[in-house]
């Protein structure tokens, strides 16, 4: 036979690099990612000198260290070398098999069962684990039992499989039931905030059920740790219950309040001088449980809301990753756009803050992110009154347009339709270029939007009501856009219902009005009737309050409309009252050619009512 | 329905080569989930001589998912071979039923639709399959094989870049020549002409001792100036060939190779009376090079030789085919393992190399002493007993038809028998397969292993040496042992790195095998060091690096000494 001997490192490489692997451990001891770094610099150098053929049991210890320093380093910031870990786990397994090496075995196993996990592949981590508790020797303790069989049950909790998450429900009560609080006070605590946790992942079933169960089993949790004295578990605990919360109340918004005290207790028991990553968490957490209240356009949620985004963001020099507060930076701008209240202060911080989200979730590995996040930018710009109205024009349509080219039309319609729709917004009030290219842009972006989806009925209503708008604008003069006008505008209002959207319904009522009231005008007298009832429609929807000229236009609208020759009585009387709505918003001062013609018209129709009564 | 060549491909292996051990690999690395690419030079189906299987060839048919589609392929079964060599011109006739049972059996088929059958399989098993297009250049960085460029139909041309290349381009092995390492065998240096009938007698017909179930069989006459093949096909169709001296035919124009030829069929009497009632249906004689030669090594820095291109035998004993298919399985079990891990490269290579070359060297050794000389059928036996069964377990009959089935070393030949016959392994090696490497065992294997052991342990009324004596003493290597890493092919797929021990065991060698790590342990027994210093010195320099107290590495080391003392291996001092 012939053989395979590979020489022998001599004695003074085989020292080297032995003095490289123990400045290794030394420095492997913290968590400050240099040394880190400079550990694993050393452990690849000293690899060199170890074959697999010639001292295979160093070999496989030098390389369950190189795996775990690598491991450590990519939880703490440096994902790329999850690889690395994982590649350097299955080396020391090659050679420690379970009989001989049951330690090293496991550890490898475990260590490969978490970087496996963190790279996705819980088909892989779920076997590790397996493995792991396969390789306990008969004697081993219950804890140490325990806390084998709760690593498969984590991955379970973690499958897309509804029947493993099934089943890692089962295992932790089946675990809590060995694991008793009595004797492993601590220990059942951590087990409960596991199965919480596992109850969360849910999906199949009675959702709301099985949050109410995490959040049983959280509180238990947390009441056990504090008889245990942990209050680090209790907090976690507390903080878990309280982040449930936000999704069971969008299933009950009754619970707001309940969810409420819950944050208010975790947020108690977690200082953000000692706990910032979890503080951060639950502002963020808090912020989106009073978001879920602003579609009552409740200003007071929209300012609790944003408190909370901000304390989170301004946590970002503090937390392990910036990565914990970022989704703050994409949420806090979403809430000043939406919320009831566009300051110009709130559209200046929404467009400071949409462009650090820019930073914080690069296109590239979170392009979804990076779409919404330009969708939001190019909103804010467009409603921003500061500075350049054609450069912030300009620059939201550059954000449309990127947010467009990163996301994909057939894996997220709605984004996309999102974006498109935006986009012909912004094209169709662009105060500079070529008005009937912005105009024919806008129309294309619109329709490729209703192209795309139709799941959105809100985003279906806008792109409706804008081709309304556009067909109106580009084809004044042609009965035919007239007619299209109308029916995009009807099409528009079975997608934006007056109950749900108050504004928009009155908007595109009003747009609605015009158009019936101009194919009117060129003939088609029956629909000054529907017109009438479109404007009417538009003035009841409307608040006077938060949308002041609307208001008066659209009952500007309505009482020349009432006008016409041959009105009855009550219709001039309608007339009369509408002018009288809109005289005092449109004032001498700041609106004079606009009173002016509300004063003749106001005196015309009293004199006309006056003749008739 | 090959694809056309597209260049700049890159694939995990590229094999050059679409006969039976280029597919076999192909299929095999394919369905193992790599990326491989078939470089064929001709267009299936095409004629190639070679047309008798042994029964192992199943081995790689089953493990290629394609047995049934051979099956049905409606082949010649072929229960066994007929023999008339040396003096006495009695026939004599082996059954593979003899060793394993009735239904073992083999195939004769038409090599133009049996390699046909398997290369398809490759390309529905996902391999890229070009046929038609030559390797024109073998490229090379740092001295590794990383590539090569080819030439397509229609003179197209590229490059194609690969992990690894493996070689199955048959005797022209184009890579053994191209790095020089072919060894020529002066001594097996033959030539064989061959041709087609149609129509020939069945061998039951001839000879009155045999069966119908007999007339499948090989049939191998020796004659004055060589010996005759003669395998029956499909639809009446006999291969016939003659392999000779090549002086003989030097010089002959390819007519006077056919009147060559007949002239020779005329004066054999046994072969002439099978073919009498037959006609010679081709056009000429196909002349082939049976020169022996083995490559010096099988592999080289990112490639690897199969089949014929990394060593021809010779036909006497159609091991052929056997030898390529089963290479082919070493082959990819090897090129799986270093692809997957790429630091089990060396041991892997190094494994193909050692086992590969002692399957076919025991084929050599065995057609060597056929060649030499008028011995009789009993010696022939004895020289398979020998090579086949060192431990003597089987008859003289069931270790010659065990060769001659090809089931010799050849990987997982241990599936087609009881567990009792396991391939060799000692029932240590057996304890450390099942036990280490956590095979699932029946009960009933279980129990037969317990009794094996039993069995054995009483055989050699071996007596524990105290671990106490173990470690104040000196161990030392007995005489003649060696040890080395190396691989396990220990299940049907997997190729494990181990540490394999040879120890001298009357005129033979027993093999043993511990796990991988046992390599440090092993560096440590110098005959110097008392068993206790081996625990002092292991438990510093690694002891804590794996978790292990000084007391955890005494036991392992303990238990190791005592294995190898348990083996004979090794005496205490």
């Amino acid at each position: 036979m012939m053989d395979l001997q590979p020489p022998v490192p001599d004695e003074a490489s085989l020292a080297a690099a032995r003095r490289k692997i123990e400045r290794a451990k030394e420095l492997r001891r913290g968590t400050e990612i240099m040394q880190l770094r400079a550990a694993t610099d050393l452990l690849i150098e000293a690899a060199d000198v170890f074959d697999l053929a010639v001292l295979p049991v160093e070999f496989g210890a030098l390389h369950l260290d190189l795996a775990d320093t690598l491991s450590l380093r990519a939880r703490l910031g440096d994902p790329d070398v999850l690889d690395e870990a994982i590649d350097s786990y299955q080396k020391a397994i090659v050679v420690f098999n379970r009989d001989e090496f049951p330690e090293a075995y496991g550890r490898a196993f475990h260590g490969l069962g978490l970087a496996s996990w963190a790279a996705g592949q819980l088909d892989a981590a779920r076997w590790c684990f397996e493995s792991v508790l396969k390789a306990l020797p008969p004697d081993v303790s219950p804890l140490e039992h325990g806390r084998a069989r709760a690593n498969v049950a984590a991955v379970l909790a973690a499958t897309p499989e509804a029947n493993a998450r099934a089943q890692a429900v089962a295992d932790y009560e089946a675990l809590l039931e060995t694991i008793s609080p009595e004797a492993y006070p601590t220990e059942h605590a951590e087990f409960l905030l596991a199965l919480g946790q596992t109850r969360r992942v849910q999906l199949d079933g009675d959702r709301r059920g099985h949050l109410e169960l995490a959040v049983t089993a959280f509180a238990r949790s947390a009441d056990l740790a504090d008889a245990g004295s942990r209050g680090d578990l209790r907090s976690a605990a507390l903080a878990e219950a309280a982040l449930t919360q936000v999704e069971l109340t969008t299933l009950d918004p009754a619970r707001f309040n309940e969810a409420k005290a819950a944050f208010d207790l975790a947020l108690a028991e977690t200082p953000a001088q000692t706990q910032p990553d979890r503080h951060a968490k639950l502002r963020l957490g808090f912020g989106q449980l009073w978001a879920g209240r602003l579609s009552g356009g409740d200003e007071a949620a929209s300012a609790a809301a944003l408190v909370h985004f901000e304390a989170a963001i301004a946590l970002a020099p503090r937390v392990a990753s910036a990565s914990l507060v970022a989704p703050a930076l994409i949420e806090a701008p979403r809430v000043m756009l939406d919320g009831p209240t566009r300051t110009q202060a709130r559209m200046a911080r929404a467009i400071e803050l949409s462009r650090l989200a820019l930073s914080a979730w690069p296109r590239a590995q979170f392009p979804t992110e990076y779409a919404r996040v330009n969708l939001t930018l190019g909103s804010a710009l467009l409603a921003s009154t500061a500075g350049d109205r054609t450069a912030n024009a300009r620059e939201a349509l550059e954000a449309f347009e990127t947010g467009l080219d990163t996301i994909n039309r057939d894996t997220e319609p709605v984004a996309y339709a999102s974006l498109q729709v935006a986009l012909a917004e912004a094209l169709a009030t662009r105060p500079d270029g070529d008005r009937a290219d912005n105009l024919r842009r806008a129309s294309a972006a619109a329709n490729r939007a209703l192209a795309a989806s139709d799941e959105d009925r809100a985003l279906v209503g806008r792109a409706h009501h804008l081709l309304g708008r556009l067909a109106l604008e580009t084809g004044a003069a042609s009965a035919q856009t007239l007619a299209e006008a109308a029916s995009h505008l009807n099409r528009a209002l079975e997608d934006r219902p007056r109950h749900a959207e108050p504004a928009a319904y009155a908007e595109t009522q009003m747009l609605l009005g015009m158009v019936l009231a101009s194919q009117a005008a060129r003939g088609e007298r029956r629909l000054l009737t529907a017109a009438i009832d479109a404007y009417r429609a538009s003035a009841a929807a409307y608040d006077p309050h938060t949308h002041r000229r609307e208001f008066a236009s659209v009952h500007f609208n309505l009482a020349v409309a009432l006008m016409q020759p041959g009105s009855s009585t009550e219709a001039l009387a309608e007339a009369v009252r509408s002018f009288e709505y809109a005289e005092p918003i449109f004032d001498a001062v700041a609106y004079p050619q606009q009173h002016a013609m509300i004063i003749g018209n106001l005196a015309q129709a009293r004199t006309r009512l006056e003749g008739l009564t | 329905m090959s694809t056309r060549p597209v260049d700049g491909l890159e694939v995990d292996v590229a094999v050059i080569g679409g006969g039976p051990a280029g597919s076999t690999a192909a299929t095999l690395l394919s369905r193992a989930g790599h990326r491989v690419a078939v470089l064929e030079r001709e267009r299936f189906p095409r004629e190639h001589i070679g047309e008798s299987l042994l029964p192992i060839a199943f081995l790689a048919l089953d493990q290629m998912g394609i047995t049934d589609k051979v099956l049905q392929a409606g082949f010649v079964r072929k229960y066994g071979a007929t023999y008339i060599w040396g003096r006495s011109r009695e026939p004599w006739t082996l059954r593979f039923s003899e060793m394993i049972d009735d239904a073992f059996f083999a195939f004769q088929v038409r090599r133009a639709e049996f390699d046909k059958i398997l290369l398809d399989h490759s390309e529905a098993s996902g391999a890229t399959v070009w046929e038609e297009t030559q390797v024109t250049e073998i490229a090379q960085l740092g001295g590794r094989v990383t590539g090569l460029r080819w030439r397509g139909p229609g003179g197209s041309e590229g490059k194609l870049t690969s992990r690894y290349i493996l070689d199955c381009s048959g005797q022209s092995s184009l890579l053994g020549t191209r790095f020089n390492l072919r060894e020529f065998n002066e001594e097996m240096r033959h030539i064989s002409l061959s041709g087609y009938y149609r129509g020939a007698r069945k061998l039951s017909e001839v000879y009155p001792k045999l069966t119908r179930n007999d007339d499948g069989n090989l049939h191998i006459v020796s004659s004055a100036a060589g010996w005759f093949w003669h395998i029956p096909l499909a639809d009446e169709l006999s291969s016939v060939g003659f392999v000779t001296d090549p002086r003989h035919v030097r010089g002959m124009t390819p007519g006077q190779r056919v009147d060559y030829f007949l002239e020779n069929v005329a004066i054999t009497p046994e072969l002439l009376r099978l073919l009498e009632p037959a006609e010679w249906v081709s056009d000429h004689v196909e002349m082939d090079s049976d020169w022996s030669f083995f490559c010096k090594a099988f592999h080289g820095p990112g490639y690897m030789l199969c089949g014929d291109a990394a060593c021809f035998v010779d036909p006497v004993l159609s091991t052929g085919i056997a030898l390529a298919m089963n290479g082919a399985i070493r082959a990819s079990l090897t090129l799986g393992a270093a692809l997957r891990r790429p630091e089990l490269e060396p041991l892997a290579m190094h494994w193909y190399d050692t086992e590969y070359r002692k399957t076919a060297q025991d084929f050599l050794e065995l057609a060597l002493h056929w060649y030499h000389g008028e011995r009789s059928r009993e010696d022939w036996f004895w020289q398979a007993r020998r090579i086949v069964d060192p431990s003597q377990s089987f008859s003289l009959q069931q270790a010659f038809s065990l060769i001659a089935a090809g089931v010799s070393r050849s990987p997982g030949a241990t599936s087609h028998l009881k567990l009792k016959h396991a391939g060799g392994f000692s029932p240590e090696q057996l304890k450390v397969i099942y036990q280490n490497f956590e095979l699932e065992l029946s009960d009933e294997q279980q129990e037969e292993l317990e009794v094996y052991l039993e069995q054995e342990r009483q055989a050699r009324d071996y007596e524990p040496v105290t671990t106490e004596r173990l470690l104040s003493g000196i161990p030392v290597w007995t005489d003649g042992v060696h040890w080395q890493p190396y691989m396990l092919n220990d299940q049907e797929d997997v190729l494990r790195p181990a540490t394999l021990v040879e120890i001298p065991d009357g005129e033979s060698t027993k093999t043993h095998f511990l796990s991988i790590a046992a390599t440090s342990l092993l560096r440590l027994l110098d005959g110097s060091r008392t068993g206790q210093q081996i625990v002092d010195d292991a438990t510093e320099t690694w002891g804590a690096a794996v978790g292990k107290s000084a007391a955890a590495v005494r036991t392992l080391v303990a238990d190791t000494l005592q294995e190898l003392h348990a083996e004979g291996a090794l005496t205490v001092a």
